[in-house]
């Protein structure tokens, strides 16, 4: 999983729409099911989703930073490929506001295994855009956010890295309602250098999504937090709405709000996701 | 009082000799608790502008403690088998628990560009090393096509790589230096050379040194004192009773130091062998009056009594005085120095208590001893007497000369003095040899250097760094940096170019600071999507933001120059809302380093002024307290001069030097005084008092002051420079003293008759006492 694959996954984490029935379950079945609640499949994705998010970073020195981004999503399949054919996913973010304003970050993620991810950037002061070739891994923060790539995009690296066991089922409160949930424990597998050495993961039965996660160090102290703080329904779905991040060790806290997830009033067209056509796109045509 | 005191010491030794023995052994265990604290950070007042500076530079940007480690490589590193060395050093440094992250010519993320992409990924791909010739030729031309690297991870020459380690924030940085060094040796091996530089590479082997230098300077000092007093004595317990009575002091000094957790610094550690070469004449006086009274034929139980009640008043003014000496120390600016007064001045009350009450009761519980005593009369027809007796002679019968003399000495010695040079430095406190600062040597020639300075560039205001103005004058400023001998700048103005270079398919004419505002923001809101750490050049809102320059290791007084031409730069470039200061080691070493200086002239007054005042109330006079002053002043004089002219610098260790000269060395002065008095009661002639005096005080004089100087020469084993130079300085200011003594005193007190010379101190304070009590 390459950082830019896992941008398309922070803007396609709110929209989980794969169901799981609660049955007697694993903990790795469980993540499993996390993960493929990310994919988007059938044609209600093909459509296209859009979404506001917001990023707001608090530092324990004091200091904020705020990125806003309209976020284009889409799962497509490639024309020119079978029909059985693996999909791929993609999803322009737009900076709005600021200094930053017109900035433009595309991604395109095949799911079929071995693919590689895509991404490119417009830098609209400039006028130019670039393909981003990256041998990164996960372990940079998002936006400058308490948040890693990682940790937003959650099953996957999750799958790879530890075993997971699950503790107890219990009620969660999000908000104002109480989600049923798994609370699992995962610890990383032999000869992994895994980011955490303890995991707990409360994931919500009905949506295969977490609603909160607790990273511990080697000495067994709470590093890292992340929680979903509230939902929001879309499409007779339950996603996350706001999602805050607390890094234990600095006192840095950020907060991911999503808002205005709707479908586009037509079919997205291939244009939009054109790396040559960013220095055109016009969010107002997208109504945000 | 005293007598009744002695009685019952005497009376109960066995008891006392118990408690004693009972209280030592329970405060043997917290011994072994002691902690070190090496972190010179916490040696300056914490009310300092410099350490507040550098403190909240801390706050905002992170601790800026790196482990440094440099690979020397005798045919360049661009070799398969150096490279695959540095890539285990890279993985398993990377693997030691506390290590937030290393930057390593492998590993270190670069970007690359062309006209349609950028590639951003470790120097080497997969961060792994290049085999074929082929592949570490494409490395080398990456790693050294990207200027952030050069001279920083690789060598401008290719001859050496540097991997840097970064602790996490509540790391042990003591566990982690140990971890590193475990690993260089497993991995450095020839013909590579590897060393390590760091802040917390430093305490590791500060600590180390500390605790080796112990073991070493302890049997030393111990076996030094053991001959002293075998010269003196010629018994065993001549040797074994004043030894055990500094050896309880230490114990009962630093074992309540365990249990109340107070650490042990840079100063207080060589303590136990300060007070073993300073204590040891409490309990040795004791001694030798105890031999002189049993001598004359008394029953040991009045012997010891007497002997103690008889030399118990000498004892307690000569550790009043040096108390006083230490105590002065309070008056220091710098903590470190208040604290080492304190607690030397505790070990010597300890020392002193310990001498009288252990000693007598020790002597009582042993058996008699045989006769050695010397007889007075054959000590003053000695050739030493004698010789001492004849200078002292000609020096008061033509004074004159002797005087211009002096004079002309003085005044050529305090020519020197203002060439003495301060410097607070590690380099300057453990040697250039030593091996933590052979790790710096190794930076300065083949990177950077080993020295950094820290500039705040802080705008107040969100966004404020992402002008385009501002970062053209940061630009300036690292300009004239380098014109000031610093080799390499980075800050933020490196990042902007670089990404604009790179978005710009590597045009040299992109390597600049973008005109808009806008292009410099959304450049690094691609390096901060990207997951890019901005670490301490820039605040996470851009308000703020450091500028980090390295330069080789510089003396006290280059780093002085350069500070004071910085701060200038900066009032005259940054002003209005733009505030820019120095705030990193540097300057807080510029600082302490003044600091030093200013704690050296107030101990030097203080000391002064309490040595003053004690021997005043000794003497019952002021004007011989402060004629006691003058051969100390002389000493001080002759020490400062022969540092500034022989380059021994002003450091942490020799800034104490007033305070223990004027303590310890009173002690020849008190000492010629109190005989000359008794002298001229019995002779009212003041040549004849004052050769009499030098035949007989001025052989003992020598003789405590050898051994005392004996003692500080073991410092001259030490692995830090700071303490050998202290040691050497210190065993000259005691025979310095002691010449003083018996030469310049003779001259003073002939050039007039002194009044306090003629009555007993003893019978000035009764009266003195006698009229306050009338007048109530």
């Amino acid at each position: 999983m390459t950082k830019r694959s896992s941008t398309l996954l922070l803007a396609l984490a709110f929209v989980a729409l794969a169901a799981t029935s609660a049955f007697a379950i694993t903990g790795d079945e469980i993540l499993n099911q996390m993960e493929d609640a990310f994919s988007i499949g059938g044609a209600d994705s093909s459509e296209g989703i859009l979404l506001s998010i917001e990023v707001l970073n608090q530092y324990a020195s004091g200091a904020t930073t705020d990125y806003r981004l309209a976020v284009v999503a889409q799962t497509v399949v490639d024309p020119s490929r079978p029909a059985d054919a693996d999909e791929t996913s993609r999803a322009l973010m737009y900076f709005v506001g600021g200094d930053d304003e017109g900035m433009i970050f595309l991604v395109a993620m095949p799911e079929a295994a071995g693919e590689p991810s895509t991404m490119w950037l417009y830098i609209s002061s400039f006028g130019l855009t670039k393909e981003l070739l990256s041998e990164e891994d996960q372990s940079g923060n998002f936006a400058g956010s308490t948040l890693s790539y990682s940790d937003i995009a959650g099953a996957s690296d999750m799958r790879e890295d530890y075993a997971a066991t699950v503790l107890r089922e219990e009620t969660l409160a999000v908000g104002s309602e109480g989600r049923a949930v798994w609370v699992l424990e995962l610890t990383p597998k032999p000869g992994v250098d895994a980011k955490y050495a303890r995991m707990l993961l409360w994931v919500d039965q009905a949506e295969s999504m977490f609603l909160r996660l607790e990273g511990y160090s080697a000495s067994g102290v709470l590093t890292k937090e992340i929680v979903v703080a509230s939902l929001a329904t879309f499409e007779d779905r339950r996603v996350p709405e706001v999602m805050v991040g607390r890094d234990l060790e600095t006192g840095d806290v950020s907060t991911l709000t999503l808002s205005g997830m709707r479908r586009p009033a037509s079919g997205l067209s291939e244009t939009t996701f054109d790396p040559a056509n960013l220095g055109s796109f016009d969010p107002a045509a997208y109504g945000f | 009082m005293t007598r009744r005191f002695f009685t019952w010491i005497v009376d109960h030794a066995r008891w006392v000799v118990g408690a004693v023995g009972a209280l030592t052994l329970a405060l043997v265990f917290p011994l072994f608790s002691l902690e070190t604290n090496v972190d010179f950070a916490t040696y300056m007042n914490p009310e300092d502008p410099a350490y507040i500076l550098m403190k909240n530079a801390e706050d905002r940007y992170g601790s800026q403690s790196l482990l440094m480690v440099a690979v020397i490589a005798p045919g360049g590193v661009f070799q398969a088998t150096t490279l695959a060395k540095i890539e285990e050093l890279e993985t398993r440094l990377a693997a030691i628990p506390g290590v937030e992250e290393i930057q390593g010519p492998l590993s270190q993320d670069v970007i690359a560009s062309s006209e349609t992409a950028l590639d951003v990924g470790p120097a080497a791909r997969g961060g792994r090393a290049p085999r074929t010739a082929e592949e570490i030729a494409a490395y080398r031309g990456r790693v050294m096509g990207v200027a952030s690297m050069r001279g920083l991870l690789v060598a401008e020459d290719g001859s050496a790589a540097a991997i840097l380690v970064t602790m996490e924030k509540d790391a042990s940085e003591y566990a982690v230096s140990e971890a590193v060094r475990d690993v260089v040796r497993e991995v450095g091996t020839p013909p590579e050379r590897f060393s390590i530089s760091g802040e917390a590479y430093m305490m590791l082997s500060l600590t180390e040194s500390m605790q080796s230098d112990l073991y070493l300077l302890i049997p030393i000092v111990l076996a030094a004192m053991c001959l002293v007093l075998f010269l003196s004595s010629r018994s065993l317990r001549g040797i074994f009773v004043p030894l055990a009575v500094v050896a309880l002091a230490v114990v009962w000094m630093f074992g309540p130091m365990g249990i109340l957790g107070i650490k042990v610094s840079i100063m207080t550690f060589v303590l136990p062998v300060l007070l073993l070469a300073i204590g040891i004449a409490y309990g040795l006086h004791v001694m030798q009056r105890y031999a002189e009274e049993i001598s004359t034929g008394k029953p040991q139980r009045e012997a010891v009594i007497d002997a103690a009640t008889g030399i118990s008043g000498a004892v307690v003014m000569a550790g009043l005085t040096t108390v006083g000496g230490f105590l002065s120390l309070l008056t220091c600016y710098m903590p470190l120095f208040r604290e080492f007064g304190v607690t030397a001045a505790i070990g010597v009350v300890l020392a002193l208590v310990l001498a009288l009450v252990v000693v007598p009761a020790l002597l009582a519980l042993l058996p008699p001893p045989k006769q050695h005593g010397l007889k007075e009369r054959a000590v003053a027809d000695g050739r030493l007497a004698r010789t001492l007796g004849a200078a002292v002679r000609g020096i008061v019968g033509r004074p004159r000369p002797f005087l211009v003399a002096v004079l002309a000495l003085v005044v050529g010695l305090g020519v020197a003095v203002p060439l003495l040079r301060t410097d607070s430095s590690m380099a300057a406190f453990l040697g250039e040899e030593h091996v933590a600062i052979r790790g710096m040597t190794d930076f300065d020639q083949h990177f950077s250097g080993g020295e950094q300075l820290m500039i705040e560039i802080d705008t107040a205001r969100r966004d404020g760094l992402k002008e385009p103005a501002l970062l053209e004058e940061m630009l300036d400023l690292e300009e004239y940096l380098r014109t000031l001998g610093v080799r390499k700048t980075s800050s933020i103005t490196d990042l902007v170019r670089e990404l604009n270079l790179r978005f710009h398919a590597d045009d040299p004419a992109f390597y600049a600071i973008p005109a808009e505002r806008k292009q410099v923001s959304q450049l690094l809101a691609l390096f901060a999507f990207q997951g890019g750490d901005f670490g301490t050049v820039a605040l996470p809102d851009f308000s703020a933001g450091e500028i980090v320059g390295f330069y080789p290791r510089a003396d006290g007084a280059t780093k002085a120059s350069l500070v004071r031409d910085i701060r200038a730069y900066l009032a005259a470039h940054f002003t209005g809302d733009v505030q820019a200061e120095m705030v990193g080691p540097t300057q807080f070493f510029d600082s302490m380093s003044r600091q030093l200086i200013r704690s050296l002239i107030s101990n030097i007054y203080s000391s002064a002024i309490i040595v003053c005042l004690i021997v005043a109330a000794i003497m019952g006079s002021l004007v011989a307290g402060a004629i006691s002053l003058i051969p100390l002043a002389f000493t001080l004089l002759v020490v400062f001069a022969l540092m500034a002219l022989s380059g021994v610098t002003l450091n942490i260790a020799s800034a104490t030097i007033a305070s223990i000269t004027m303590g310890t060395g009173i002690d020849y002065a008190i000492h010629f005084l109190a005989r000359y008095r008794s002298e001229m009661r019995a002779d009212a002639n003041c040549a004849r008092s004052a050769e009499k005096t030098a035949r007989t005080a001025g052989r003992a004089v020598l003789f405590n002051a050898a051994a005392v100087a004996a003692g500080f020469l073991v410092l001259f084993a030490s692995k830090f420079m700071a303490f050998r130079s202290l040691g050497g300085l210190l065993a000259l200011a005691m025979m310095a003293s002691a010449a003083a003594a018996l030469t310049i005193i003779p001259l003073v007190l002939v050039m007039r008759r002194w009044r306090f010379a003629e009555a007993p101190a003893s019978d000035r304070l009764r009266s003195l006492w006698k009229t306050k009590a009338k007048k109530k």
